[in-house]
């Protein structure tokens, strides 16, 4: 008869969860964090009252006074500048898609882990032990790529790229594509490695070579999350590409930052409006695509 | 082209401490159909993965038409394999790919990365005539361009099965294919697969928990138990002593040591 285990004190989970707790308490004093002072002044509430009262009136036409007699109606500008935001983004997933499914590929471990089984009968061939030698390596190296990548946020290459090419839409798209590559890259490897390899082994069994396993065996089962994952980047990359606009990139931002300094609220929330219709209109396709994809 | 005959001469496999077939020897003619019967854990499943060179024989030799497998270069285990099917009981299938592109996977073993590429994205017709022929002959023609989650198990069991076939296969090995179906389809299966080696000359090794099913359906029963093969020899030959030593219980196995 085994004895019974002696009961401890308290288990390793909860010792850890008081110790995030004690971080968050220690962190809110060191930071002199005072819930207090939320609470606004006078000029805050009038301040306040003005920009949400503004919500249930967005303006369909431009606010202020003196306006240019040849200047673009507000919600064609507003469609305009939607155009562009989508475009950024657009432009920036294009190759970030393509470098995060390259490093995404080669940070999984699906294409050399089967071949590190020695359980097979017959010699081993060269491509097989080129990837149980190096596979391994060439993971590591492209999981380090891609933590590089999307360590710098990519406000902070839109500043380091301004300041090299000046506000060009390349330096703006630059810089939401280089972080974006980074994050594909490892959600993908994350996808692929938990896809279901029972048919990928099914097909090697039969004697099919490495890159038919991986296309047609193991990709098809990660290719639904992988996807949905990618819109909901697109998504995003809206949001960085809008946000962009406060540099002076001509998108949704741009009209955000310009109508909230001459405090024209009116068309801060009608900009605002056409951001989330962005938002939304992708999140439904995400929804359709979904739909096809699994079930 | 292989013409489908094994012969294990003294074969042992082991995984760790565990001994999964021990001093194995037996003797499989081209064109064999042979039911693989015995306890569960006795075996059968490694003795089918040795068969295409999965698995690997600590000691001993597996012979594929007089060729030893341990010594079979790269490509030629490749082409081994690709003329070997294998039916699994999960199937093992692409859920979310066409039945046609299932099936049509079933020959990238006689083709390059390119073959395969085109296989799946623009098949050429005949290809797609040849898979509509056999899964005419599985019964589910009928399906050939849905996708495979639209099917019943039992239809995607035919996929399986039609994805072997075009592997155009002298041996099928089969590892319990119908262990997870209703009494009534298990038999038509069993049936079908059996009918399908006869019709073509294949030969055919399954692996069966009903023994019914062994003994109505197959010539040939080779029982394992523990590893080591206690029975081989016609249905009409298993008589009640020699299965009550493929079958019994731990238990009195002990007992009888013991006396």
């Amino acid at each position: 008869m085994m004895a019974p285990e002696r009961s401890r004190p308290m288990s390793a989970k909860a010792i850890v969860l008081l110790l995030l707790v004690a971080a968050g308490v220690w962190s809110a004093v060191a930071l002199d964090l005072d819930p207090r002072r939320l609470w606004p002044g006078r000029e805050g509430w009038l301040l306040a009252a003005g920009f949400f009262g503004h919500a249930f009136r967005p303006a369909l036409t431009h606010e202020g006074v003196d306006i240019p007699a040849g200047a673009t109606p507000l919600l064609l500008g507003a469609l305009a500048a939607a155009v562009r935001t989508v475009a950024f983004a657009a432009a920036a997933m294009l190759p970030s898609l393509v470098v995060g499914l390259l490093l995404g590929f080669g940070g999984s471990t699906a294409w050399w882990a089967a071949d590190r089984d020695r359980g097979q009968a017959g010699r081993v061939s060269a491509g097989v032990r080129f990837r149980a030698t190096f596979g391994p390596g060439v993971s590591t190296v492209c999981r380090l790529a891609a933590a590089l990548l999307r360590s710098v946020h990519e406000l902070l290459w839109a500043v380091l790229f301004l300041a090299a090419f000046g506000i060009t839409p390349l330096a703006a798209v630059i810089a939401i594509a280089l972080p974006y590559a980074g994050t594909l890259a490892k959600v993908f490897a994350e996808l692929i490695d938990e896809a279901p390899r029972p048919a990928a082994g099914a097909l090697r069994e039969a004697g099919a070579g490495p890159v038919a396993v991986f296309l047609f065996g193991l990709l098809p089962r990660a290719m639904p999350d992988m996807t949905a994952y990618a819109i909901y980047r697109f998504e995003c990359a809206l949001r960085a590409a809008a946000v962009l606009g406060f540099f002076g990139f001509p998108t949704l931002g741009y009209h955000i930052a310009a109508s909230f300094e001459n405090l024209y609220y009116g068309e801060v929330w009608t900009y605002l409006y056409v951001l989330v219709a962005l938002v939304v209109a992708v999140e439904w396709w995400s929804v359709q695509v979904r739909r096809r994809l699994v079930a | 082209m292989l013409t489908g005959a094994f012969e294990l001469d003294r074969v042992t496999v082991r995984f760790g401490a565990n001994v999964a077939l021990d001093e194995v020897s037996l003797n499989i003619e081209p064109g064999a159909l042979i039911a693989l019967v015995g306890p569960s854990g006795a075996g059968k499943t490694t003795l089918l993965r040795l068969l295409n060179g999965s698995a690997r024989a600590v000691s001993g030799t597996v012979c594929v038409d007089g060729r030893d497998l341990s010594a079979l270069a790269p490509a030629d285990l490749r082409q081994l394999r690709a003329s070997i099917g294998v039916i699994h009981q999960d199937l093992r299938l692409v859920p979310n790919l066409r039945v046609s592109q299932n099936v049509l996977a079933g020959g990238f073993g006689r083709q390059n990365m390119w073959g395969a590429v085109r296989a799946m994205v623009w098949p050429p017709r005949r290809d797609i005539q040849l898979v509509h022929a056999l899964l005419e002959r599985v019964g589910i023609a009928e399906k050939l361009f849905h996708r495979l989650d639209r099917l019943s198990g039992g239809q995607q069991q035919r996929v399986a099965i039609a994805r072997a076939l075009y592997q155009e296969p002298r041996v099928l090995l089969a590892d319990e294919p119908v262990a997870s179906v209703d009494p009534a389809r298990a038999l038509d299966t069993v049936a079908l697969l059996r009918d399908i080696c006869r019709e073509r000359g294949l030969t055919l090794v399954m692996s069966l928990h009903n023994l019914d099913l062994a003994r109505e359906f197959f010539p040939r029963l080779v029982g394992l138990r523990q590893g080591r093969v206690v029975f081989d020899g016609a249905p009409a030959d298993l008589d009640d002593d020699r299965y009550r030593a493929l079958y019994q219980l731990p238990r009195a196995e002990v007992a009888d040591d013991g006396a």
